[in-house]
């Protein structure tokens, strides 16, 4: 069923990517596509965050604010020699992960529901970034940046650095046993908790990873940025959300992957490429948004949902 | 002495659990635990598998006195309990869910699924499943689920193993594989504490038998000094005649509501067909979770249908709703009281009049004197207690939620009363009171179904007994001639015959 469904988000990416192909000339050229693939390292590594909150039937509102914290916090450390900046990423990094601890410890210890914590910190990061940096400013080595448009074996830098990223992300869900307790507490808490698993600890961790990753889209997005701005990260909020949804995670916890995840956020990147080549407003483009978002989540949840898809695919005998 | 427990106490709210039970048990002992639904039995297994923690009393296993409750330390103590719901993991395989908790690691932190695996396969080979290990756990039957979890206390080489209910949802022959594997790890030194209504399976199986009732402990006994008669007289502890009120013949020429060909779109039931009466109590009897419940939801619209009727009135209502039923005088008390039946936020007054509300506006502003008035009067007539229209529902006890979801149907003046559960939790006093209630009721017109998993009450209550197996009405029964026996017997009949052989779905004995 998993191996389905992440077929499913191949298929639409592919759909997708002809249907682009066709529609718009512009996407026929090698160029544009890996320039989008260029730009889609920051949404795919949030999408990864907000894919391990919901891993654990949880959800993560604050990402787009993280993602501004460690921009701002970047704007600082990674204006530096290669070395100090390379400790700067390390910094970055741990910094993320600390914001998806304070997270996680409000939700575990305080009892209280995942979306009112978050949204509660995504207000008060926002403010923290907002605070360090109330207009945009600083910078990062211009080393680092040129590295993150530039293209090796004529795929951009950025991904390279992005897949092996993934790939031990991977790992940790499929092969390790705390990927493997995520899953579990994520599917089945109650039992989970019976069984004796460290239910808690498992939660705090997800968000842990969730803020790690937001952290690693903030250092991506201030790469191609190059200033501190506080609120550059703000569109990411919504996007992670569709972006783990079109990709196959389920909104019940328990069920998803990293690479369907990474899926989930190239086609949501293409479809928002496709409208801009399409000379839509922004304002229509932010209503698209907010339909996609109703469609795809009824259309994932009737899917994941098979008994309620045969019931309602099957004629009724006294209607 | 493998487990101790002295004079264990739990208390819920105001509901006492657990009053001064203790409970020995040796190793390499099977021990029987009996009881009424509510006696206290699940509560007991759970302060053994570390969910709750006892108010007082002490637990010494293997001699040494427990201190931490919880199901971790429970679990390391060897100690494997065996819940209803299994404790498994659905999406994940057969070997993962055994290893829960105990991966074994290889390098890097890897999880070492070939070692789960090939571990899994010898302890299938043990407790004879033969699946493969990958299978994940929604792909197997229900005996096979818990012959997982047998495979996984098995692997934990617990001492103690708890089974609640085990044979609840099994077929016959799925049973005596199941008694087959306990017999066999009772000669390997394993203890086991099994509960179980079925009285026979007990005095087949278990060395010792404890009976606890309304939290207390009635006796312990060798299995071997105990028949069916005196467990269920110590497992009652009164006469039926007594507890519940007289029953008197009904008029079954005309039927009140009839349904036709009920057949639910989750495949919970099918193709039920029933008639209910003026005045009369029908009761329907079935092992949990075989469609009972989901029929009674569907019939008040709550479930979706895929084909029925109901017949109520001269009308016929072929798509239910809970708006179209309780303006037909059709209405349903939910077994989840607190989700289903009751605004916890709201207080007495407010639940009582939900539902006739409409009756009592004037554009939609509500009469409060006209409000305040039904409440007192409905709360007085079934003697709510404490007796204040403005207390809140979520301080009362279980028995008045009940009253209060029942005052609150009774305001519509039903035709129809469908009760799921009506006395789970509820203290004996005021099971009483409601046996009494309903009868009245139903002396006063009322046709009453009632599903419950107590089939003693079922018994004492019901005028007509309908026998639900695999979610199709197998047989009816008449109050005064059905017993335990012939209803089980009826149950299991339904589940080795297919369906399909069932030319007819009502067949009166």
């Amino acid at each position: 069923m998993l191996a389905s469904r992440i077929f499913n988000v191949y298929v639409l990416f592919f759909v997708i990517s002809i249907v682009g192909y066709i529609m718009f000339p512009p996407f026929r050229t090698w160029g544009n596509a890996t320039s989008l693939l260029s730009n889609s390292a920051p949404i795919i590594m949030v999408a990864v965050a907000q894919f391990f909150a919901m891993l654990v039937w949880g959800v993560d509102l604050s990402v787009g604010s993280i993602m501004n914290v460690v921009i701002v916090a970047a704007s600082f450390l990674l204006d530096a020699p290669l070395e100090q900046m390379a400790l700067g990423i390390v910094l970055c990094a741990l910094l993320g992960a600390l914001l998806g601890l304070i997270n996680g410890v409000l939700i575990v210890a305080l009892k209280l529901p995942d979306f009112v914590v978050t949204m509660a910190t995504f207000i008060g990061f926002q403010g923290i970034a907002l605070s360090i940096r109330p207009t945009p400013g600083g910078g990062v080595n211009p080393d680092f940046q040129m590295f993150m448009y530039s293209y090796t074996y004529g795929l951009p830098n950025s991904f390279w650095v992005l897949i092996p990223i993934l790939l031990i992300l991977a790992y940790v869900l499929r092969q390790t046993r705390f990927g493997h307790y995520m899953i579990a507490v994520g599917s089945h808490r109650e039992s989970s908790q019976l069984l004796g698993l460290p239910v808690g600890r498992i939660r705090i961790g997800a968000y842990v990873m969730s803020g790690l990753c937001a952290a690693i889209a903030g250092i991506f997005l201030m790469g191609l940025i190059g200033t501190g701005s506080a609120e550059a990260a703000a569109p990411y909020q919504l996007n992670s959300i569709i972006a783990t949804v079109i990709g196959g995670t389920s909104l019940y916890g328990g069920q998803g992957s990293v690479f369907g995840t990474l899926f989930g956020a190239l086609i949501l990147q293409v479809v928002l490429k496709m409208l801009t080549y399409a000379n839509l407003l922004g304002s229509y483009i932010l209503v698209f948004q907010g339909t996609m978002v109703v469609v795809v989540v009824g259309l994932v949840t009737l899917a994941q949902n098979r008994s309620l898809l045969r019931a309602l695919l099957r004629p009724r005998i006294n209607g | 002495m493998l487990l101790e427990a002295r004079n264990i106490t739990k208390t819920f709210g105001s509901l006492k659990a657990l009053k001064d039970v203790s409970l020995n048990c040796e190793a390499g002992e099977i021990h029987g635990l009996m009881g009424e639904n509510g006696a206290g039995k699940s509560t007991l297994l759970k302060i053994l598998s570390g969910v709750f923690t006892p108010d007082s009393g002490e637990i010494l296993f293997q001699g040494k006195p427990v201190t931490e409750f919880n199901p971790k330390s429970a679990l390391a103590r060897g100690i494997s309990i065996i819940y209803q719901e299994f404790s498994l993991i659905p999406a994940m395989s057969v070997a993962e869910n055994i290893f829960i908790g105990r991966e074994p690691l290889g390098r890097l932190g890897r999880l070492d699924r070939r070692a789960m695996r090939h571990d899994t396969e010898e302890l299938l080979n043990r407790v004879g499943l033969k699946i493969s290990p990958d299978r994940t756990i929604d792909s197997l039957s229900v005996a096979e689920q818990q012959t997982v979890e047998i495979a996984r206390a098995l692997s934990r080489r617990s001492d103690l193993l708890i089974l609640d209910e085990p044979t609840a949802a099994l077929a016959e022959t799925e049973a005596d594989k199941l008694f087959a594997i306990l017999r066999e790890l009772r000669a390997g030194g394993t203890s086991i504490v099994l509960v179980s209504h079925r009285l026979y399976e007990i005095l087949d199986i278990a060395d010792v038998v404890t009976v606890l009732k309304d939290g207390q402990l009635v006796g312990t006994d060798r299995a071997s000094a105990f028949d069916e008669a005196r467990l269920i007289s110590m497992m009652v502890g009164r006469d039926l005649e007594h507890t519940y009120p007289p029953k008197r013949p009904i008029q079954t020429d005309k039927p009140l509501m009839e349904v036709k060909n009920f057949t639910s779109r989750s495949g919970a039931f099918q193709d039920v067909g029933l008639k209910l009466h003026r005045g009369e109590i029908l009761g329907i009897a079935g092992l949990e979770g075989h469609g009972q419940n989901d029929l009674l939801r569907s019939l008040f619209g709550l479930e979706p249908l895929q084909s029925g009727t109901i017949t109520i009135n001269g009308k016929t209502l072929d798509a239910p709703t809970p708006r179209r039923c309780i303006s037909e005088g059709i209405v349903f008390a939910s077994d989840d009281r607190k989700k289903e039946g009751l605004i916890l936020p709201f207080d007495v007054r407010e639940n009582i009049t939900l539902s006739t509300m409409k009756q009592r506006q004037t554009l939609s502003f509500i009469h409060a004197a006209q409000e305040r008035r039904l409440a007192e009067e409905m709360i007085a007539k079934l003697q709510v207690s404490p007796p204040r229209t403005n207390a809140m529902v979520r301080f009362l006890s279980g028995g008045n939620q009940q009253k209060v979801v029942l005052c609150r149907w009774l305001a519509t003046k039903p035709s129809v009363l469908m009760l799921a559960e009506p006395t789970r939790g509820i203290d004996v006093g005021t099971k009483i009171e409601i046996y009494n209630l309903l009868r009245k009721l139903a002396d006063e017109g009322t046709g009453i179904m009632v599903v419950s998993r107590d089939m003693v009450e079922l018994l004492g209550l019901s005028d007509r007994i309908l026998v639900m197996a695999d979610g199709r009405a197998v047989a009816t029964f008449d109050g005064a001639e059905a017993s335990e026996e012939s209803i089980m017997r009826a149950i299991v009949r339904g589940h080795t015959t297919r369906p399909s052989a069932h030319a007819a779905p009502t067949t009166t004995q």
